[in-house]
């Protein structure tokens, strides 16, 4: 049927609508946003808070310079380790919609061709009795990486990060081919346990039992 | 919710399937903006649909950069300063067949998509466009100008077959 354009994008794209699953999704991510980051009852107030912090940080800023301490703080490598563990929970618990749902590895795997590594399996995974469900692109320090969804008997997700080691972000870690345990930790109630295996930097996150 | 409202979130979507030209990107792209927006006080924020837009038309051709097969087609968009002497362009005289726009409408680029939402769905002016992308009205007119000249096409050849039918 034909029809002026303007009239034709309309109805193009009016055929389109969230479900009430995805618009309890975003209802649920602003209750979350508030849970963490309560409204402040009067702008006055926080832009009086703001400028006493702003002011507090120059003068902070000031002494440091003066005393000597100029430098900017490096991270110890727990601290670094904690920091990628946080960061990989978060994208855990983000729960971000799979870009691909398949059970098998070789066709989830396949769908990742803009990553410059292969994914793989990992021979502490597979011990688990966890099945595959999909993945998705994601970064780990801003490197390009693969997360691979996984969902046990139980109903329990768990997420498989993986990306190409590189030693100025990731020499920290434990490689279990040499024998090192991987480094676990429980950040946000999750367990995150992190190691390098086949020259690719892995780590799983899972619900803390 | 209590910043967006369904409508609103709808509308939305529906821009991020025309910036990115598929649901599963629009969901994710719009999933990130409303988790920036939440972030950035939203109480503070005047235009607040205006404002998630940018967030996502900044995250969408972001993530475009990442993919090298992509680069050449961003930097082009981005450094696009022709401008051609039109003063109005318009797309309300250009009647096309449903099936055939719903054929093309993918085949289109990402910035052409986003252009017929803000002009048709929004009904923005070019000026309006110009004000919402931060480029020159005179680009606007000019990307105006080729897409219209494309759907034509598009029309024409729509025409010419349905003849030879």
């Amino acid at each position: 049927m034909k029809k002026p354009v303007k009239q034709g994008i309309n109805d193009l794209l009016n055929d389109f609508e969230l479900s009430d699953e995805q618009l309890a999704g975003f209802a649920q991510l602003e209750k979350n946003s508030l849970q963490t980051n309560p409204l402040k009852a009067s702008v006055n107030h926080s832009k009086m808070w703001l400028s006493m912090v702003a002011s507090f940080l120059v003068m902070g800023l000031f002494m440091g310079q003066f005393l000597g301490g100029g430098a900017s703080k490096i991270l110890t490598s727990d601290e670094q380790v904690y920091a990628i563990a946080s960061e990989l929970s978060y994208n855990h618990l983000k729960f971000k919609p799979l870009e691909v749902a398949h059970s098998n590895l070789n066709q989830v795997t396949g769908y990742f061709n803009r990553l410059d590594f292969n994914p793989l399996a990992s021979s502490l995974v597979a011990a688990l009795s966890s099945n595959l469900i999909g993945g998705r692109y994601c970064s780990i320090k801003g490197n390009i990486a693969a997360q691979l969804r996984m969902k046990d008997d139980q109903g329990r997700i768990s997420t498989l990060f993986e990306s190409r080691y590189q030693a100025q972000d990731f020499s920290m870690l434990p490689n279990i081919e040499q024998g090192q345990d991987p480094k676990v930790l429980y950040v946000d109630g999750q367990r995150v346990a992190l190691w390098v295996e086949k020259g690719l930097v892995m780590a799983l996150v899972s619900e803390a039992q | 919710m209590k910043f967006l409202d369904k409508d609103t979130l709808n509308q939305l979507y529906r821009f991020g399937i025309a910036l990115t030209g598929n649901e599963q990107d629009s969901q994710d792209v719009l999933h990130t903006a409303i988790e920036r927006f939440l972030r950035n006080k939203p109480q503070y924020i005047n235009q607040q649909a205006a404002y998630i837009r940018t967030i996502m038309r900044n995250y969408w051709y972001d993530e475009l950069r990442k993919l090298k097969t992509q680069r050449d087609h961003v930097e082009a968009l981005q450094f696009e300063q022709e401008i051609i002497s039109i003063h109005s362009q318009s797309l309300e005289d250009i009647v096309i067949d449903q099936q055939e726009l719903q054929k093309h409408w993918s085949s289109l680029q990402d910035s052409q998509r986003e252009l017929l939402y803000l002009h048709c769905v929004l009904e923005y002016t070019a000026q309006e466009i110009s004000e919402e992308l931060n480029c020159p009205r005179g680009t606007v007119l000019s990307r105006i100008h080729r897409l219209k000249k494309q759907l034509e096409k598009i029309a024409q050849t729509n025409v010419s077959q349905g003849e030879r039918s």
